[in-house]
């Protein structure tokens, strides 16, 4: 996890320093990529955490998590619909969910380790 | 299980990049460059008026130096030459100098039956008057009806007031006296309320002339909101 944190980190300074900017139409894009990113990194992770992980499925999970996305915001712009606030809605309850399910379990294994500690 | 956090840092590494790409970066530099322009603008606006007031302030000068250095008769000369300053600012003597001559006329001539093409609107003059005083324009009477700071332009049943009186229908002409007549034309053949009149079928010829005289205000001007101060020695 705190590799991830690192490369987070990393990530945002290599944008500082690539100086790209990119066009207004496709912030939507980048919104749900990033959403649907963030959603398979913490499913990841919460997989990894209940012994679960397989990287096939992980792998599978992120490139459909972001077609999946893409197409929406796509089909949204071509009809004219705020699609894409579908994606976010989706995306961020599940990342809470995630990210609620991970604190639960790091929580209790941190009490049952002082438990057993005592 | 280490290839697993590779492949957790690699994405988180990506979303880092997007994040900062997509978001903070190119607001900030947006933001930046609209606040630049901004200041600019501000302080070109500001030495404009550190200017102005410069220059008023020396005017004010020079007027004290007469009233402290003058004896009391010559004292009265300059108030009464300040006066006479004044009213001629405030549109209240004949002026006359070189200028333009603004004829508004129908586009098109003739009726259908009955009907007139073209109208004349207190909005289409007041946008008229702000290209002039945009252009430089020093004083300004519409069909013989000096316009003064207080002047109102209305609509009055179908037609157009200056200075509560009802100015003839057209053909009119405006006489706009300027310190650069030549500028003003081509400025007013390419400006809105050209193309607006257009619009409303009204044709604008402009004629430059070396003397154009302009009539005084004729009202008594009310001011609501001064009073004489006493002296208090």
């Amino acid at each position: 996890m705190w590799l991830s944190l690192i490369g987070l980190l990393l990530g945002g300074a290599l944008g500082m320093l690539a100086n790209v900017d990119i066009s207004n139409d496709f912030s939507p894009y980048v919104t749900t990529f990033v959403l649907a990113g963030f959603d398979t990194l913490f499913g990841g992770i919460r997989a990894s955490l209940n012994e679960t992980f397989s990287e096939r499925s992980f792998l599978f999970d992120l490139v459909l998590n972001i077609a999946a996305a893409s197409g929406l915001t796509f089909l949204g712009q071509q009809l004219g619909v705020d699609l894409y606030l579908a994606v976010v809605l989706v995306f961020g309850v599940r990342l809470f969910s995630h990210l609620a399910w991970i604190r639960e379990f790091l929580v209790e294994r941190w009490t049952s380790s002082k438990s057993g500690e005592n | 299980m280490k290839r697993k956090n590779v492949m957790f840092a690699a994405l988180s590494c990506v979303l880092g990049f997007a994040i900062v790409v997509g978001f903070g970066k190119h607001d900030a530099v947006q933001h930046e460059f609209r606040e630049a322009w901004k200041f600019r603008n501000q302080l070109t606006q500001e030495k404009e008026l550190t200017v102005k007031l410069n220059r008023e302030r020396r005017q004010v000068e020079q007027l004290l130096n007469q009233y402290e250095n003058n004896e009391k008769e010559n004292r009265v000369e300059t108030m009464i030459a300040l006066l006479a300053k004044y009213k001629a600012e405030a549109g209240l003597t004949e002026v006359s100098g070189q200028g333009i001559v603004i004829h508004i006329e129908p586009l098109v001539s003739g009726t259908l039956i009955g009907k007139t093409y073209h109208s004349l609107t207190a909005e289409l003059l007041r946008e008229l008057l702000n290209d002039l005083n945009m252009s430089g324009a020093k004083q300004i009477a519409i069909a013989g009806q000096r316009v003064v700071a207080m002047s109102p332009i209305r609509n009055v049943n179908g037609r157009v007031y200056v200075n509560d009186h009802p100015i003839p229908d057209i053909p009119i002409d405006i006489k706009v006296l300027t310190d650069n007549a030549q500028q003003m034309k081509e400025a007013l053949a390419v400006s809105e309320s050209a193309r607006d009149l257009a619009i409303h079928r009204l044709n604008l010829s402009i004629e430059i002339k070396d003397r154009i005289v302009l009539e005084p205000f004729d009202q008594p001007i009310a001011v609501h909101f001064m009073k004489p101060v006493k002296e208090d020695s």
